[in-house]
């Protein structure tokens, strides 16, 4: 069943239509001015597919992936839709072994050791 | 040299400690042990020596049983914690224990130095090594709190199996594990691998296993039991106390001890110490025994040279913190500045322990934050200066939940003895850490410059919200449920970081266009029915949905509804979310629109409705609940939402 719009009713879809509109310069203002190509490449760094299919695969198998991860995030948004997460039960193994391989990635990136 | 390739197997050991009312652990294990009949795999139960009088220990193949914490009236205190299983390495505990009527479990601090950058290449070569020393009567799990190892041994005679711990593991030097000595970063190959080691003696008493007696176990110890019990009972206690026994006032917690002065047998002393516990059930006033085994051999077998090269870079020194405080926090009211004082001085005094720093690192931002509201509550004037005061206060209120989480997780192993809203503590920190990752990778994309702790002053904590939160402080919560969903739940902190990058680069302040920045003012008090126009809110779903879910329209708005939906407040405010996710999924389409409003005149009604459709496909299968929820905003079915009569 497709829910349009239409189906709000006439003072809904005139208030949301109007409520968008009140909104326009400030999205456009976002888009335009304030989106910087520079940092979206900051936090969407290359993450090449070769090697981001081996770390998920890694993940997968139980191992903590201890190489170079290029976007966390992006990992964690990967196994989301590898496994479909929000209609799976993820293995206890998978959890284990991506909250071990985020907790490896937090210590190599925060070292505050001197000797 | 190549590490052993080592991976999590797909159970894990749930580690229940639990000290009850005196002489009662016997029914406590009888009681409780049905809360996992579903299981395949059965709880295996050992009493204790030491501060617990019960250890249970079951496999467990889903997160969801670390939830099944014992309720019964005679249990006293519980602490728990979840040890992963290595492939190939752990055992599960019940087959492997079979036939042993004695445990000892060392849980294992490994050298922070040896954490950090080799990380699992270290652990797994130390592994190896336990493995290689101790062979089959050792039992290796992985840990999440202090310990990152635990360590079983089995066996019948104790001071056999604790003088591995104090001859063997204890002893354990860098040296000793096959990494390139430039991991170790200048600290001597002699040093310890281990900063911390504690040892719990259990034993598979007969009254818990049918299969067992007291015989079975064999050589001798010199024991101690401390009791805590009210003035008045001393003669009580001494008229029961074991044979061979003498008892003395002690002075502290305890208020007697009995003990030895010549080795037991610790058969003798298995029997006699649950006579003696049998003998005081029910005795109001004797609250709680505690069991210490102490070495057989006298003194320490050698002296050995300490070495100390501790320390850790620190972007504020604590000299300099304890004159700005001093100075600043001279207008603060007076418990309140003491309260601060005391936290700060708290807070430095784990921080710069070996053993817990890492863990506390990550909340040094804190100090920014404290340093900036003294500096404004230095010259506000009353009425500013009491609402910086309260959001001071509020700060410091979640700093003190954050450091009780990390210091459970570290200073106590399982010995924390106070009741705190979140129950998870034995082992939280490791997962603390992992959940650390998203926000140090996104403010550290963002704010490329200095450190994480100059760009984000907050941190992180577990519990403190019923959904994702951006705090005062910009302290980010993930809700308890999050803890061990991080496939499914963890990218929700996101909407939170660009929440906080909001604040931290005053967004509002920093337009330059006068005409927008007025604009933006008024769009702030505009209210269109329902459709309340939140700009905080619809800048964090922008700057979520552009940067860190990088424009993925497919995988964002199915995401955002599943997560929203769960929420009473999203069904009782539908429109204002409804609007936000259509601006968001807008935004992706300006240019057209934009063209569409300068080319051809206003944005048209068909326009929207066809973003409305688009957007509307994207959730609907992923979705189902969301045709519901749209049904529930048509003006005649106002107010009835389905959670909220």
């Amino acid at each position: 069943m497709l829910v349009s719009l239409k189906r709000l009713g006439r003072t809904r879809k005139k208030s949301i239509l109007t409520a968008i509109k009140h909104m326009e310069n400030f999205l456009t203002y976002l888009e335009n001015r304030y989106f910087n190509p520079e940092i979206f490449k900051r936090i969407n760094p290359d993450y090449p597919k070769e090697i981001l299919s081996r770390q998920l695969s890694q993940i997968q198998k139980g191992e903590i992936v201890t190489d170079r991860i290029p976007n966390p995030l992006k990992l964690l948004h990967e196994l989301y839709i590898a496994y479909n997460a929000a209609n799976n039960r993820i293995p206890l193994q998978v959890t284990a072994a991506t909250i071990l391989t985020l907790w490896h990635y937090y210590v190599s990136n925060t070292s505050r050791w001197r000797t | 040299m190549n590490p052993p390739l080592y991976r999590i197997d797909n159970n894990a050991m749930l580690v229940f400690f639990l000290r009850t009312k005196v002489g009662k652990e016997f029914e406590v294990a009888d009681k409780i042990r049905s809360r996992f009949a579903s299981i395949q795999s059965q709880p295996i139960y050992f009493t204790c020596f030491g501060r617990y009088d019960l250890l249970e220990l079951v496999m467990v193949n889903s997160h969801t049983l670390r939830h099944r914490v014992p309720i019964n009236e005679d249990i006293i205190e519980t602490s728990s914690s979840l040890f992963y299983s290595w492939q190939g390495i752990s055992k599960p505990v019940d087959k492997w224990a079979v036939g042993s009527p004695l445990l000892v479990a060392v849980f294992l601090n490994v050298h922070p130095i040896l954490i950090e950058n080799p990380r699992f290449e270290a652990e797994t070569q130390i592994i190896h090594l336990l493995q290689q020393r101790f062979g089959e009567d050792a039992n290796i799990f992985l840990g999440m709190g202090h310990s990152e190892i635990l360590l079983l041994f089995k066996g019948r005679n104790c001071d056999d199996l604790l003088r591995k711990v104090t001859d063997q593991i204890r002893k354990l030097k860098f040296g000793d594990i096959d990494i390139p000595p430039e991991s170790f970063r200048g600290c001597p190959s002699e040093t310890a691998i281990f900063i911390c080691t504690t040892s719990y003696p259990v034993l598979a008493h007969p009254t818990l296993r049918g299969d067992q007696s007291y015989e079975k176990l064999e050589g001798y110890i010199v024991p101690e039991i401390l009791i805590d019990c009210a003035p008045g009972l001393e003669d009580y206690i001494v008229e029961k106390s074991p044979q061979h026994s003498r008892v003395r006032n002690v002075y502290g917690k305890y208020d007697l001890v009995i003990e030895w002065v010549e080795p037991v047998k610790t058969s003798t002393f298995a029997k006699e110490l649950t006579d003696f516990r049998n003998s005081i059930v029910g005795k109001i006033g004797i609250n709680s025994t505690c069991t210490m085994f102490k070495s057989l051999n006298t003194g320490l077998p050698e002296k050995a040279p300490h070495t100390t090269f501790w320390g850790m870079t620190f972007p504020i020194s604590s000299s300099y913190l304890a004159k700005e405080f001093s100075e600043l926090s001279a207008r603060l009211d007076p418990v309140e500045r003491g309260q601060l004082l005391d936290f700060l001085g708290r807070f430095d005094a784990y921080y710069y322990r070996p053993e817990s720093q890492s863990f506390f690192g990550d909340m040094v931002g804190l100090k920014h934050t404290v340093l900036t509201v003294l500096e404004q509550i230095q010259g506000a004037n009353p009425e500013d200066r009491q609402l910086w005061q309260t959001y001071l206060s509020q700060v410091m209120d979640l700093a003190n939940h954050a450091v009780y989480q990390r210091y459970a997780g570290i200073e106590t192993h399982f010995e924390f003895d106070q009741h705190v809203p979140f129950p998870f503590l034995c082992d939280i920190n490791g997962y603390t850490s992992a959940a650390n990752s998203i926000p140090l990778f996104l403010f550290k994309s963002f704010f490329p410059e200095g450190t994480l702790n100059d760009s984000w002053p907050g941190f992180i904590l577990f519990g403190q919200s019923y959904s994702y939160q951006w705090l005062p402080g910009h302290i980010l919560s993930f809700q308890a449920g999050a803890l061990f969903r991080p496939i499914q739940d963890w990218w929700g902190i996101t909407h939170e970081i660009a929440h906080s990058i909001y604040w931290l680069t005053e967004f509002l302040e920093t337009i330059e266009d006068p005409e927008i920045s007025d604009y933006i003012t008024k769009m702030g008090n505009i209210t269109e029915q329902d459709f309340l126009i939140d700009i905080a809110e619809i800048f964090a779903n922008w700057f979520d949905y552009k940067y860190f879910f990088a424009g993925n329209a497919q995988l964002y708005f199915p995401i955002i509804w599943r997560s929203w939906l769960r929420w009473e407040r999203v069904w009782a405010h539908a429109p204002q979310y409804l609007l936000r996710s259509l601006a968001t999924f807008w935004s992706g389409y300006l240019g057209e629109s934009y063209n569409a409003q300068y080319t051809s005149g206003p944005i048209t009604a068909e326009f929207m409705e066809n973003k409305f459709d688009q957007m509307n496909r994207l959730i609907l299968g992923a979705v189902p609940d969301y045709a519901r929820f749209i049904e529930t905003i048509r003006p005649d079915q106002k107010k009835k939402y389905p959670y909220c009569n």
